[in-house]
């Protein structure tokens, strides 16, 4: 499903660009296929429409999205891998990072953590 | 971009009350500006002067290109719908639209019609049978289907539940996408209408204090959060600008001018320091706080 509301914490546009990231991911939006306009997103997401216009921008200038002259944007051959390798980098800091900060908090030795999760994956794979 | 507005030097005293304070500021075409300021910062007043319904003290204004005080020719292309509107009290919504018709060159009455039925606004009443909100929803009505080329809104969702703000934000950006011009809106509601405008344009008694896209303006400051020691001690070392601050018991919230420098920002993981950005609203409250840099002095 796609997230139908933003966060006053972050960048409007920078959200916009990742709704798209995320739609691509989930394969809700297919490589060659086009991706809502502008106006469409600024009307769902009740933001001014330069600001869509900003995150789609992001998302051509990394070569996720390309543009056909007079017809909107698609997305690129190529953009859901894309998408997944910056995502994996990503990974870490913005999720196993705070995990260990809270972890640390709470005095949970990394040894715990790695026990329940490799009962998780065992769990998953039986 | 074309410049739709420029003002230099404006000024206006009400006797020794000085409403503007040599105020300059541009616009450019096409673009939504949020203009924001507390009570008696000057809105109504810069508005006023725009449409030529007060006139300067000193400075100037052009429109279009064009000299703008009494301008008939570039005051045509505006419509401002002020916070009142002096619509004769007996006169029906729809006799109201004719006359607007007939006084904005753009106007759309088809749009009128479809707008007063998706706000639910009766034609046929007087004009003194509207409530507040609905008084407020015929000035929306006539400022979107004026389709001016520079459209004024004062205060535009005083006295709309939050159904009928929310429904004139959506209905202004499909028109506006679809009829691309240029608005400025003066509100008090920021949090509720920030992610409508392309740029803010910030009073504060009188004077310019701000006026940048609203995503620049959100990048100024930011709000770190964490143990009060470590953050004085952290503000100090960088010589951070302090705007403003919450202590609780050891915990501290002090909102600071950003960017940070690099050093500073890799400090903040490892002395458990929390970073957030601000809202424009709460950019708004500090920069037009009275006492600005009163924290900054007793810091430093």
């Amino acid at each position: 499903m796609m997230q139908l509301q933003l966060d006053a914490d972050r960048s409007i546009y920078l959200q916009i660009a990742e709704q798209i990231e995320d739609q691509i991911l989930r394969q809700d939006l297919l490589e060659d296929e086009q991706v809502p306009s502008t106006n469409q997103m600024a009307a769902l997401y009740r933001i001014n429409p330069a600001t869509a216009a900003k995150g789609i921008a992001l998302l051509v200038d990394e070569g996720i999205l390309y543009k056909q002259r007079g017809i909107g944007m698609f997305v690129s051959a190529g953009a859901h891998k894309q998408i997944l390798v910056k995502r994996k980098k990503d990974f870490f800091t913005r999720y196993v990072e705070p995990m260990l900060q809270e972890a640390k908090n709470l005095s949970i030795d990394p040894e715990e953590i790695n026990a329940y999760i490799r009962s998780r994956n065992g769990a998953g794979n039986s | 971009m074309n410049a739709i507005l420029e003002i230099e030097a404006l000024s206006k005293s009400y006797g020794s009350v000085e409403a503007l304070k040599s105020l300059s500021l541009k616009l450019e075409e096409g673009k939504i500006y949020g203009l924001l300021g507390r009570n008696g910062a000057g809105k109504t007043t810069l508005l006023n002067l725009i449409t030529s319904r007060l006139y300067a003290g000193s400075g100037s204004i052009r429109l279009f290109g064009q000299p703008g005080v009494d301008n008939q020719k570039a005051l045509e292309r505006i419509c401002c719908m002020p916070e009142k509107n002096l619509f004769p009290p007996a006169m029906r919504v729809r006799e109201i639209l004719r006359h607007a018709a007939s006084f904005y060159p753009s106007f759309d009455r088809d749009y009128a019609e479809a707008l007063c039925q998706r706000f639910s606004l009766n034609p046929q009443l007087k004009y003194k049978a509207l409530s507040r909100g609905y008084e407020s929803i015929l000035r929306v009505v006539i400022g979107l289907s004026s389709h001016s080329d520079l459209t004024i809104f004062d205060e535009p969702v005083l006295g709309l539940d939050a159904a009928g703000r929310d429904l004139f934000y959506r209905t202004l950006i499909a028109d506006y996408s679809e009829k691309p011009r240029t608005f400025i809106i003066s509100t008090h509601l920021i949090d509720e209408s920030a992610d409508i405008f392309e740029d803010a344009i910030i009073l504060k008694e009188g004077s310019l204090i701000a006026m940048d896209s609203v995503e620049n303006l959100r990048k100024r400051s930011i709000v770190l959060s964490g143990r009060k020691d470590r953050l004085e001690e952290l503000v100090s070392r960088y010589r951070l600008a302090v705007l403003s601050r919450d202590d609780i018991g050891r915990l501290s919230a002090m909102t600071v001018a950003a960017p940070l420098p690099a050093d500073c920002l890799a400090e903040l993981r490892e002395k458990e320091i929390d970073l957030a950005p601000v809202s424009l609203q709460k950019l708004f409250i500090h920069l037009t706080e009275p006492s600005v840099g009163s924290f900054e002095r007793q810091v430093s």
